[in-house]
């Protein structure tokens, strides 16, 4: 790992005027995670190193009905893990959250660095996009807001200037009767990587079991988290039926364009998404149902 | 770039140089001179340098050492007081929970943070919890029979001492699912249980 | 003289949490807390990483970034240059004559390499070592080892056995010859290239076998190649003091093996060089030296400073020395009652650019009565590190092949899997075949097993026998009455444990009164490596041996004392009474303050042993797995095994090798592969996508241990750190067959597998 100086600034002036003085030979840490194996690997070799972590506004973590979810850049999977808010209104977040790496990972590693590092196959980037979640940036030029789909443009790149970071990560709240859910495909229990990733988020008509809205996006089959809009298509103004859903993951499964890699090859990643995104959508109308 | 912090590991200051990139784990050997927490992969795969960071287990190489200044940092060598053994270390002995004993030091810190959150764990919650500290050797049967054995043990010591009033244990939510949620964050790394 | 005291655990026994209580005078048969526990849970125990010497340099490798490649040249000139680099070494550096590196495995060839290949001559695997770099700190060595220059002319790789046989392919070891074509078998017809080792052999006569035959079963089951995966990687700290001295303190499972590959490839006498063997972090068979060792102390004797080398978990999978793969293909005729008649099977072990496999292929044969058996096996190069042993070596990947297909025999004959094996097992004196198959059954249920959707058992035996090899041992008894054993013996299983309570046995006194040291290969009487299960059996001649001279010492120093006679005296409960009459007695402690001032001095008993046959054993393993019928994900949710261990010196530390075996060899047909790419690059260099279990991927493990002694063994025991993890592969594609209805040949059975085979049923 070549060497570095490393900032712990302490407020978001602080943390932007760094950031403009260093740009692009700097690097932002949050849980340090990614960062740290990237600089052990030598593929990043920044001079400076700026830890957010130290940001009050970043460690914002809170739950309101009208608002929804905010997640400061510096909040580690752990409290999304264990939050009773996260578990009761955003179930597929939860899911997500607990399957990021190890207990000692998640202690570390935050959404918005795991988003920041934008690998194609984090477990919280399909939910994200299925909870149409945003992104809230700053940097010398202001604030601004950027849509998840919009933030991850590419494997390993995001919208993110060299001279900006992000504050936190909103989430719309869930409608009355609506729920999400996350399924992670892999070989071990816990400490895998996601062969195929597939959220759903679901919205039911009040009273009815006919869908309202529904989102599904998919990660680990295309070089960004993607969503499957023939899928949700497919399911809008319709009671859930073991047929809608069989049609639902094969209109899914076409969305996909995976790659083959050491884990799975192609036609295994989209017979997957198939299977997932039943299991997905079924589970996330089971939960808006219970509502 | 060299820099003097200052880090707090059991409870004791130890005022280092380091430089921007080096990590905790290698403050901790080779600056601490402590060298419980082993380095068997450098990615945050195996946990064998799992320390507690203000109670929570972290891998140790994945951390900057500047990041951990100013947080309490509990290694292996911090866990015991004096001759006495923590319990979760006894049972580890006598439990047979360990065998070439390189993943010891790791799994023996994220038991203690398991037990701090949850005293009265089901072996499928202590199997969760130890989800990040790999084992070669014991096929984690053995380690598991140890944590509940330290777990029955803290719970004889404090209940046959009354040592101090303390709610129920809580139950872990992550390792008990949404149903049982609840917000509890990790205790302090000094309480020990005992 | 430097050695590692184990310091005895005294609190776990205070408080009474000690598993096994002392039973009178047996210290054999206690579940003891190891001997060793305490310093492991304190993180006081000294692995080679954790030593720090003044002055200490590190050490880096430079490596080769093609799978194949010729060097054309070599330019170290920039990194030499560098402030703070101490040596480097390459090729052209060092002596004709020290220029190679003996690479010994216990069970495998001798092998005799290059230490880095010179120019025009070839890297023969991604990760090859080209030069090494010592540094005062790792950066700076990192640093000088990337602006060390090589050019490379690159080369066709080849990384699939059944490619490399092929005439044609890229020829890795020029100097091989085709090895001739073989009559029969999948690969008939056609001279084999790349071989790197061929074993053949003929029992009976299969032709007539096979005629005679009811029905014949032919199948080629696939292997992957395994990392042993010890989560303390390869690490050597090395000096050389003025007067050439060398001391090594390292990682190894045999410190005395590790000075001879290094008095070999240094050309050096043994006794300029010392080792000290340190706690070592999981070997199981990976660690006798060789590939980081004699370039630590080349750096050394170059910088004139220590230096130290710890291997990357990435140069772990990159240039360890990996189990290898197998290609198997079985041919068996059976009688419709289920007799086997005839057995034949052909080989292609991955050995990537080594060799080292083909002989375990015997074990195709299995633990069966079978009159005509045969076997042509070959060892062939790929562009893939050299093999090592890795626990049992060879035994998953042949028990595998023999044992699955005898799952199938029995579904096809319709015989239950259990009652087949039990009508075929050989029999024998010190054997408990059958008692150990059907120890394991009855543990499981497996009569009376039922089974859910999705859901399957399945069951296999895998066997092994014991090596030996020499072994000296010191036993001495003190003023205090306790006892100490002092040797060489390299502790990975828990082995110091069991020599203490073997000592104590002998001797009359509690196991927790006996302290074990570890002495350097300066101090030590020499003793064999800890590999092939070889410990308990040979140690343990030699530690009782040496117990029992120390109790004749005992005996004689009482008689005098007593004014009785030998033959009327008994030790037990650390004092020497005369049979009868229990007033008439000394304790130990008195006859250690007395033998001070003796005639023949202080209680020291020497043991020594060094090689006798042991009795074979098996171990027997059922699991129970759920499939997930959408994506083919396995769940295993029973796992039993049982083992005759001859005779039991610590259950509970049997217990642990009966568990850790089981689970390794469940884990090779679960989820562990190594995995190239086309271009010969490794793919799955690092432990997130080569996956070792955590400890959520296994249920509580049932185990059932039998006793069925060797005449040899110290107590009848038989060596058991390797079979357990014989059976796994075999036992898990059979449960996945009962599961499915389809034989998946090719390990490991991923979810993708698994699920091509659920389908390939339902088309």
């Amino acid at each position: 790992m070549r060497d570095f100086e490393y900032h712990a600034p302490k407020t978001l002036d602080e943390a932007v005027a760094l950031l403009e003085r260093y740009g692009t030979s700097a690097k932002l840490l949050a849980g340090g995670t990614d960062l740290v194996i990237m600089l052990n690997d030598h593929m990043v070799a920044p001079e400076h190193v700026i830890d957010v972590k130290g940001i009050p506004e970043l460690s914002r973590f809170e739950w309101n009905p009208e608002r929804g979810l905010t997640i400061g850049a510096a909040v580690p999977f752990r409290k999304l893990e264990i939050s009773p808010e996260v578990q009761q209104h955003y179930p597929g977040v939860y899911e997500a959250a607990s399957e990021v790496g190890s207990w000692q990972i998640r202690n570390q590693a935050t959404p918005a660095g795991n988003l920041c590092t934008a690998s194609p196959a984090c477990e919280i980037g399909p939910i994200m996009y299925a909870l149409d979640a945003q992104l809230q940036v700053t940097g010398p030029r202001g604030q601004r807001t950027i849509p998840i789909q919009e933030f991850i443009t590419g494997v390993r790149r995001t919208a993110l200037q060299p001279d900006e970071l992000v504050i936190e990560i909103q989430v719309p709240p869930p409608g009355a009767r609506a729920a999400s859910h996350y399924i992670k495909l892999k070989e071990r229990q816990k400490m895998d990587i996601a062969f195929v990733g597939v959220a759903a988020s679901v919205e039911l008509e009040p009273g009815d079991g006919v869908i309202r809205d529904a989102r599904i996006a998919l990660g680990a089959v295309a070089p960004t988290p993607i969503r499957a809009p023939a899928a949700e298509a497919a399911l809008r103004g319709r009671p859930l039926s073991d047929d809608i859903l069989e049609q639902v993951g094969r209109v899914a499964a076409e969305s996909a364009q995976p790659i083959m890699d050491v884990r799975a090859s192609v036609a295994y990643r989209k017979e997957m998404v198939s299977v997932l995104t039943r299991r997905a959508v079924r589970q996330a109308a089971t939960l808006a149902a219970q509502r | 770039m060299r820099t003097l912090i200052e880090l707090t590991v059991n409870g004791q200051p130890y005022p280092i140089d380091v430089e921007g990139r080096t990590r905790l784990l290698d403050a901790l050997r080779e600056k601490c001179f402590l060298t419980g927490a082993k380095e068997g992969c450098s990615t945050g795969d195996c946990g064998a340098c799992t320390v507690l960071l203000d109670g929570q287990p972290v891998t140790s190489c994945l951390v900057l050492a500047s990041s951990a200044a100013g947080k309490e940092i509990t290694t292996i060598e911090g866990v015991s007081a004096g001759e006495v053994l923590h319990p979760v270390q006894q049972a580890f002995m006598s439990a047979g929970g360990l065998q070439c004993g390189i993943c010891t030091p790791g799994m023996i810190l994220t038991s203690i943070a398991l037990l701090n959150e949850n005293r009265n764990p089901t072996r499928d919650q202590i199997r969760f919890g130890l989800q990040g500290n790999l084992c070669r050797c014991t096929g984690y049967g053995k380690i598991v029979d140890a944590v509940e054995v330290a777990a029955k043990d803290m719970a004889t010591r404090e209940n046959g001492h009354h040592m101090e009033v303390k709610t129920e244990p809580d139950t872990n939510p992550a390792m008990a699912g949404p149903a049982q949620a609840d917000a509890t964050g990790g205790q302090a790394p000094g309480e020990k249980g005992r | 003289m430097t050695a590692t005291e184990s310091a005895k655990p005294t609190t776990a026994q205070t408080n009474g949490q000690t598993n096994g209580q002392s039973n009178g005078t047996h210290q054999i048969g206690r579940s003891v807390t190891r001997i060793d526990a305490l310093e492991k849970v304190t993180g006081r125990a000294q692995y080679a990483a954790d030593l720090f010497l003044p002055g200490m340099c590190y050490g880096v490798f430079k490596r080769s970034p093609h799978a194949h490649a010729r060097i054309v040249s070599i330019d170290t000139s920039e990194a030499e240059k560098m402030p703070g680099v101490v040596a480097v070494i390459t090729a052209m550096t060092l002596s004709k004559d020290m220029a190679s590196v003996v690479e010994e495995e216990m069970h495998a060839t001798r092998k005799v390499v290059s230490l880095f290949p010179n120019i025009g001559e070839k890297v023969k695997y991604e990760g090859a070592k080209v030069a090494a770099v010592a540094a005062v700190s790792r950066e700076i060595a990192f640093e000088a080892s990337e602006r060390i220059k090589v050019e490379y002319e690159v080369l066709p790789p080849v990384t699939d056995v059944r490619e490399a046989i092929k005439e044609g392919a890229s020829q890795i070891n020029e100097d091989s010859q085709p090895a001739d074509a073989l009559p029969d078998g999948p690969f008939a017809g056609h001279p084999i290239y790349n071989v790197a080792g061929q074993n053949h052999r003929a029992e009976g006569d299969v032709e007539a076998g096979f005629k005679a035959a009811d029905r014949i079963f032919e199948d080629t089951y696939v292997i992957p190649r395994a990392h042993q995966t010890y989560i303390e990687p390869q690490t050597t700290v090395a000096d050389c003091a003025p007067d050439g001295k060398v001391n090594v303190w390292t990682s190894t499972q045999g410190h005395f093996a590790t000075r001879s590959n290094l008095a070999n490839s240094l050309r050096i006498p043994a006794s300029r060089i010392n080792v000290h063997g340190m706690t070592i972090g999981g070997g199981f068979g990976a660690k006798f030296g060789g590939i980081v060792d004699t370039y630590c102390v080349l750096l050394a004797m170059k910088a004139h400073r220590p230096v130290k080398i710890v291997y990357t978990r990435a140069e772990e999978f990159l240039d360890a020395r990996p189990a290898p793969g197998a290609v198997i293909t079985v041919k068996t005729g059976v009688k419709n009652d289920g007799t086997i008649v005839a057995r034949q099977a052909w080989a292609l072990w991955d050995t990537g650019s080594g060799s080292g496999g083909c002989y375990a292929t015997s074990r195709v044969k299995g633990v069966y009565k079978i009159e005509h058996f045969k076997l042509d096996a070959y060892d062939v190069n790929t562009n893939k590190p050299a093999p090592g042993a890795y626990r049992a070596p060879g035994a998953p990947q042949a028990t595998f092949a023999g044992e699955a297909q005898i799952n199938r025999i029995a579904h096809e004959l319709r015989i239950d899997p259990v009652e087949l094996r039990l009508r075929n097992m050989r029999e024998g004196e010190q054997i408990a075949f059958k008692e150990t198959l059907s120890a394991v059954a009855e543990r499981a249920g497996w009569a009376q097993r039922t089974k859910g959707a999705h859901e399957g058992w399945g069951v296999a035996v895998g066997e092994w026998t014991n090596g030996a090899g020499p072994a000296g041992a010191l036993v001495s008894v003190h003023e205090d009455g306790k006892a100490r054993v002092f040797y060489g013996l390299m502790d990975i299983t828990g082995t110091d444990t069991a020599m203490a309570q073997i000592a104590a046995e002998v001797l009359g006194i509690k196991y927790e009164d006996v302290t074990v040291s570890r002495g350097d290969t300066d101090s030590a009487p020499f003793g064999t490596a800890s590999g092939g299960s070889v410990v308990t059996f040979s140690y343990g001649n030699a530690v009782k041996r040496a117990a029992e001279d120390a109790r004749d010492r005992i005996l004689e120093l009482a008689a005098e004392h007593l004014e009785a006679s030998v033959e009327d005296l008994e030790v037990s409960d650390g004092k020497v009474t005369v049979k009868g009459n229990p007033e008439a007695s000394v304790t130990l402690a008195q006859l250690g303050q007395m033998s001070l001032r003796s005639r023949n001095g202080p209680i020291v008993g020497r043991g020594s042993f060094s090689s006798e046959p042991s009795a074979t054993t098996i171990a027997a393993q059922i699991a129970r797995v759920k499939l997930d019928p959408e994506t083919g994900q396995l769940r295993l949710l029973g796992a039993y095994g049982s083992l005759d261990v001859g005779k039991s010196i610590n259950p509970m530390a049997c217990e642990g090798q009966m568990e850790g075996g089981l689970v390794q060899g469940f884990s090779w047909g679960m989820m562990e592969q190594m995995q190239w790419r086309e271009d010969g690059r490794n793919w799955n260099p690092g432990l997130l996508d080569y996956r070792v279990p955590t400890s959520l991927d296994f249920p509580d493990l049932e185990t059932v241990m039998v006793e069925q002694p060797t005449k040899n063994g110290p107590f009848g025991v038989k060596g058991i750190g390797e079979p357990p993890i014989a059976p796994g592969i075999a036992v898990i594609s059979s449960a996945i067959a009962d599961a499915t209805g389809v034989w998946i040949n090719e390990a490991p059975f991923t979810p993708e597998r698994v699920l091509a085979a659920i389908k390939s049923k339902a088309s």
